[in-house]
């Protein structure tokens, strides 16, 4: 299975991924990167912050980038008063 | 005298003492010694093993399938160390054991354990002594996975590991062997490998923990076990 390299960019900078994880394909491998920004937007929830400003690039084991996914794009934002929100009780 | 029973011997004297006699008896158990490649298993789900695994080089681990194919890691064995002494008393294994680097394997035979337990009430102690230590650390790695955040959850298990490491002899100074790889460590703490990664440069900024190329370097173990509120009661080391 290929190995793909999942680099974030956010807040704290730059984290380069050394290791790689083995992906069957590219597909699933950007399901990881989506799955890995939401993780680390959920732990920012916990702390009571939430950064949008950054990005997971996937990488294969040639350096050339596969797929980058927005931080914006993983999770689907609310605001108060937009009327979506489901009402009283 | 067994190469085996010598491993099992200092194992068990990590958590008591016993009187040379028991010792002896501990220390003349013998069996196979089997190469394990990496990720191949040493027991699965099912089985109904006759052996009881300990660790005489390498890393193995234990995990549960989940129902997506999700693989938990519940817990991970460095040299010297024994998995699962339950498989005594317990028909089949509810979980796999498997290596997550290339490692070699003992196999005792159950029953010459067994002939060891009927005669020798020190050994019989510690023996079950160990396996409640087991329950211990399942239980700490649930509160750590379900309580702590990701900085404190990673600084805890560096924490644990080393102390396990230090005990069975293994450490040199402040730091350990730890040849596992980050997806592993995430598996085990329920993160992603992404989000460890990023946690795990958190923690080296700190200065006081540095893992790479599979060596844990633990620079300032007060200063991490305070990020993890790390207390190494639950390990019952006597050594």
């Amino acid at each position: 299975m290929p190995r793909y390299y999942f680099h974030l960019y956010n807040g704290t900078g730059l984290t380069s991924d050394e290791e790689g994880q083995e992906f069957a394909d590219d597909k699933a491998a950007e399901q990881a990167a989506v799955a890995g920004a939401r993780s680390v937007l959920a732990d920012e929830v916990r702390n009571g912050q939430l950064d949008l400003d950054g990005r997971v690039e996937v990488t294969n084991g040639d350096g050339k980038v596969i797929t980058v996914v927005q931080f914006g794009d993983v999770v689907r934002v609310t605001r108060p008063g937009s009327g979506s929100s489901p009402g009283g009780v | 005298m067994g190469q085996l029973g010598e491993v099992l011997e200092r194992h068990l004297l990590c958590f008591g003492e016993m009187p040379e006699p028991d010792r002896q008896a501990v220390r003349a158990l013998d069996g196979e010694v089997r190469n394990l490649p990496r990720l191949q298993d040493a027991l699965r789900e099912g089985d109904r093993p006759k052996e009881v695994v300990v660790v005489l080089s390498g890393f193995l681990y234990r995990y549960t399938m989940g129902p997506h194919g999700a693989r938990q890691v519940h817990s991970f064995y460095m040299a010297s160390e024994a998995p699962c002494l339950e498989t005594l008393y317990i028909d089949y294994m509810d979980n796999n054991l498997g290596a997550a680097v290339d490692s070699r394997i003992g196999l005792i035979p159950h029953e010459m354990i067994y002939r060891v337990i009927d005669e020798f009430p020190e050994a019989r102690k510690l023996l079950w002594r160990q396996t409640l230590v087991q329950a211990a650390i399942f239980r700490e790695w649930l509160v750590r996975n379900s309580n702590l955040p990701a900085h404190a959850a990673i600084a805890h298990f560096f924490c644990e590991m080393f102390i396990r490491a230090r005990a069975a002899g293994l450490s040199k100074g402040d730091s350990c062997d730890l040849p596992l790889t980050q997806e592993f460590v995430a598996e085990a703490l329920g993160i992603t490998p992404v989000h460890f990664n990023r946690t795990l440069k958190q923690l080296r900024d700190t200065n006081a923990v540095e893992w790479r190329s599979g060596r844990l370097i633990i620079s300032d173990f007060d200063r991490l076990a305070g990020v993890a509120d790390f207390n190494p009661r639950y390990l019952h080391l006597r050594c």
